[in-house]
């Protein structure tokens, strides 16, 4: 499951570009925040394999810790992750994903862009849907009040502003969030030790007779 | 020990796969693994029906190998096939479904890629459809464990388009044979599937929505075929029973033909804006088109929707081209287009023009789904009139045949085409029209499974003995050549008479014998020419037509040697007569009865293989 957080990230920041383009009047500045979102994402997926598990500074500030996860000892080859690299292949064949990414965004005006983007959005979004077909965390639109009861979800639920005392605690959505409900991708069948054996799109070649 | 129970959808342009829960008896879809990619296996619910061949330089050994074997699995079936073939077309297979079906070319002539000179060894429609059957057996087995596939009994059904003859009906039954699939193996026609599977989605309820004495318009629009169906829906001991009385023929004509028409209205939208796109970006801009007109359909408030078209190359933002598919433009092509609203009289135009035709798969050239609708409304009348039995049970009053075609009750829609409500609306209220009474769409059912899933309902009836069977006469009468005894004359060919054997409406299971005394020729290789016609109802068995070759539809002839019988020399004739049965899965099988011994002779049709 370790992988998949860095992969669900990356999709995260292809959705702000997504709606960057197609809802917002001023969608470069969007653009620009999910690219950077992305890079995250991209980052985490290049970091999260060699980053050891976070020590608590100091136990007793802390909440009351869930049971120790022994720390995985593996190296950087053991944890290269097939599936994040056959989900950017998916991105870039249906979605142009990195073509988008990997291009020159700033020497081109708003409508260009907004074309490119269209591709993006139909083909990036059929991967998703396929891939996780994601749904909103929360059923409470965004905007309006909800009650997180004693024993709610602390992996699904992030607080922000005044949380002192204990829950139930009723505040305002302000994301509704997003979540997979399956976790179908195709699955690489070769052996790869580094990442220099895959190949997220091959170079095309028309040849002539 | 469990029989498993399989539903297999084997489609012009896709093949799905359902298979019946063995703890409640429900019937699901199944994803079939295939390459999505080189050394990449996706599991998408269903297979495209494509194949390629890749040639020997192509790619890297492995890049194709499945889960279930560790050689490449050649020629590649499904996804990735369909992605990447079209990029280099001449080792592609597409559509071999309708050359099984296509009167010049037999199922077993390696012909496909069609015109193709780049592949080193070609296939056989047959062999296509079976490499599809087998890919899908293979898959199952795989996801079912190594335990399980060897200890289970296997129950396959797998459909076939109603409108399909006797040969192509046949040739299906092989590919499956040689697929690996067992003799038990059953065939359904597909609109029948439709049927099934409405009547198990529904439950209780179906029963609530059809009436004795009404008829059931089966409308299957499928991505490359049309598919029509007549159901009667009658009165037996006290429950509702259908019967399936009437199918139309093959209609070259899909779902995907609107989205080829969408896309040529765009490029068009884009030339005239002084861009061009190449044969490359013209696939994508179909793919385009129909997510264009899913939403269009899916939400009225929308006016157009943006097309974009992507760059071949990596720049996309200096090369995507944009358009868009305004409501119009789909009005005046999906709807008012493929689905104008014509009168009952309004049918079909057959091409006229260029003397010289290239020798492909005979396409339609009338691309208005309307008229083929009155056409096969028209034709079911005037071949069931025929038949007077059937009329006074259908139509006491003569009503409904006093039109010039039978106008249905209800309809059941069938195929993805159908998720738009405003073309399910059209199909309503034109019949309606022709009627002159209102026509009601059936409520419920799945537009994109439901093929499978009804043929895995069908293998669940079939196991337990339980659900009610639609009755399936012979839909075509058929017949058999036989030579005439006049004398010879140079020059001149004899012309080929046939007797009938099956007449239309026969139903499955039972026999017919022929009085008639006829000479066999034995021990010495000898041709059986089977003919068919979906359009002489009121032929009898025995019935002599003089002129088979030109009143018939004809298939190939088959080629095999009786065995001798002792005492008789090689290559005199015997007497004998003709016992024909009509099987469970449609097609017939034929004995020949001497009748000065108990010789009996089985024209096995399946043994020609291999």
């Amino acid at each position: 499951m370790q992988k998949l957080i860095p992969v669900l990230s990356l999709i995260g920041g292809l959705w702000v570009i997504a709606a960057g383009v197609l809802i917002s009047e001023q969608p470069l500045a969007l653009i620009a925040g999910g690219v950077i979102s992305l890079i995250a994402g991209i980052l985490g997926l290049a970091t999260s394999a060699l980053k050891k598990p976070e020590q608590p500074a100091d136990p007793d500030e802390r909440p009351p810790a869930p049971v120790a996860v022994p720390p995985v000892q593996a190296t950087a080859e053991e944890r290269l992750s097939a599936d994040a690299l056959v989900l950017t292949s998916l991105l870039q064949e249906k979605g142009r994903f990195l073509d988008f990414l990997m291009d020159d965004i700033t020497a081109y005006p708003d409508a260009q862009v907004g074309a490119a983007a269209r591709v993006i959005h139909q083909g990036c979004k059929s991967v998703v849907l396929d891939a996780f077909a994601p749904t909103a965390v929360t059923e409470v639109a965004e905007q309006s009040s909800i009650t997180l009861d004693t024993d709610f979800d602390k992996t699904a639920y992030r607080l922000s502003g005044n949380i002192a005392g204990e829950p139930p605690y009723t505040g305002t959505v302000e994301h509704k969030g997003w979540r997979p409900t399956q976790y179908q991708l195709p699955e690489y069948q070769g052996t790869l030790s580094s990442a220099e054996d895959y190949v997220f799109a091959p170079a095309q070649v028309g040849v002539r007779s | 020990m469990k029989t498993q129970i399989l539903g297999i959808d084997l489609g012009t342009t896709n093949c799905a796969l359902a298979s019946v829960q063995a703890d409640d008896g429900s019937v699901e879809t199944v994803g079939i693994p295939q390459i999505t990619a080189p050394r990449t296996v996706g599991q998408p619910s269903g297979l495209p029906s494509a194949l390629y061949l890749p040639s020997r330089n192509e790619f890297s050994a492995g890049d194709f190998a499945l889960p279930w074997s560790d050689r490449d699995a050649l020629p590649v079936a499904g996804e990735y096939a369909r992605s990447h073939g079209p990029n280099v077309a001449e080792q592609l297979i597409h559509s071999a479904k309708s050359w099984l079906c296509n009167p010049n070319v037999h199922p077993d002539e390696a012909i496909l890629p069609w015109q193709s000179t780049a592949v080193e060894e070609k296939l056989s429609p047959l062999s296509v459809s079976s490499a599809y059957l087998a890919h899908i057996k293979a898959a199952y087995e795989h996801s079912q464990g190594p335990s399980d596939a060897v200890a289970a009994e296997t129950q396959a059904v797998i459909t076939v388009p109603a409108s399909f003859d006797e040969a192509a009906r046949r040739a299906t039954q092989q590919a499956a044979e040689k697929a690996g699939f067992g003799s038990n193996t059953l065939f359904l026609e597909e609109p029948l599937a439709a049927v099934y599977a409405w009547i198990d989605n529904e439950a209780s309820n179906w029963r609530e929505q059809l009436s004795p004495g009404q008829l059931l318009f089966v409308c299957d629009i499928g991505g490359g075929t049309s598919d029509f169906s007549l159901i009667a829906v009658d009165e037996r001991d006290g429950d509702l029973a259908l019967e399936r009385i009437a199918v139309g023929n093959h209609i070259l004509l899909g779902g995907d033909n609107l989205d080829l028409a969408l896309a040529y209205v765009l490029r068009s939208q884009i030339e005239a804006a002084g861009q061009v796109i190449d044969e490359w970006q013209f696939r994508s801009l179909i793919q385009a088109a129909r997510v264009a007109k899913e939403a269009l359909f899916s939400k009225d408030a929308l006016t157009s929707v943006p097309v974009a078209v992507p760059s071949r190359g990596s720049s996309l933002m200096a090369g995507t081209i944009s358009t868009e598919l305004a409501r119009e433009t789909l009005q005046a092509v999906a709807v008012d287009g493929f689905f104008a609203d014509v009168e009952a009289t309004d049918h079909p135009e057959t091409a006229v023009g260029s003397g010289l035709q290239e020798l492909g798969l005979p396409y339609e050239a009338d691309p208005v789904v309307s008229k083929h609708i009155a056409a096969f409304l028209t034709q079911a009348r005037a071949s069931l009139m025929a038949n007077a039995e059937l009329c006074k049970r259908l139509d006491p009053t003569g009503e409904r045949f006093a039109a010039p075609f039978l106008s249905p009750d209800g309809i059941l829609f069938n195929g993805g085409v159908f998720h738009a409500s405003v073309l399910r609306e059209r199909v309503v209220s034109m019949l309606s029209r022709w009627a002159g009474r209102p026509v009601k769409a059936l409520a419920g059912g799945n537009l994109d499974a439901a093929v499978a899933r009804g043929a895995a309902v069908y293998g669940r009836m079939h196991v337990s003995g339980d659900g009610m069977r639609i009755r399936a006469g012979a839909a075509h009468s058929m017949y058999i050549g036989i030579a005439s005894s006049i004398p010879a004359i140079p020059g001149f060919k004899p012309p080929v008479q046939a007797l009938c054997l099956v007449p239309q409406g026969m139903e499955e299971g039972s026999e017919t014998v022929l009085d008639k005394e006829l000479g066999l020729v034995t021990g010495r290789s000898v041709t059986f020419q089977v003919f068919s016609s979906a359009e002489r109802p009121q032929d009898v068995v025995g019935q002599l037509i003089p002129d088979a070759d030109k009143m018939l539809e004809t298939s190939q002839p088959l080629e095999m040697i009786m065995p001798e019988v002792e005492g008789i020399v090689s290559g005199a004739a015997i007497p004998v007569k003709l016992h024909a049965r009509l099987n469970e899965t449609g097609t017939m099988e034929l004995w020949m009865q001497h009748t000065r011994s108990d010789n009996r002779f089985k024209i096995d049709f399946n043994v020609r293989l291999d």
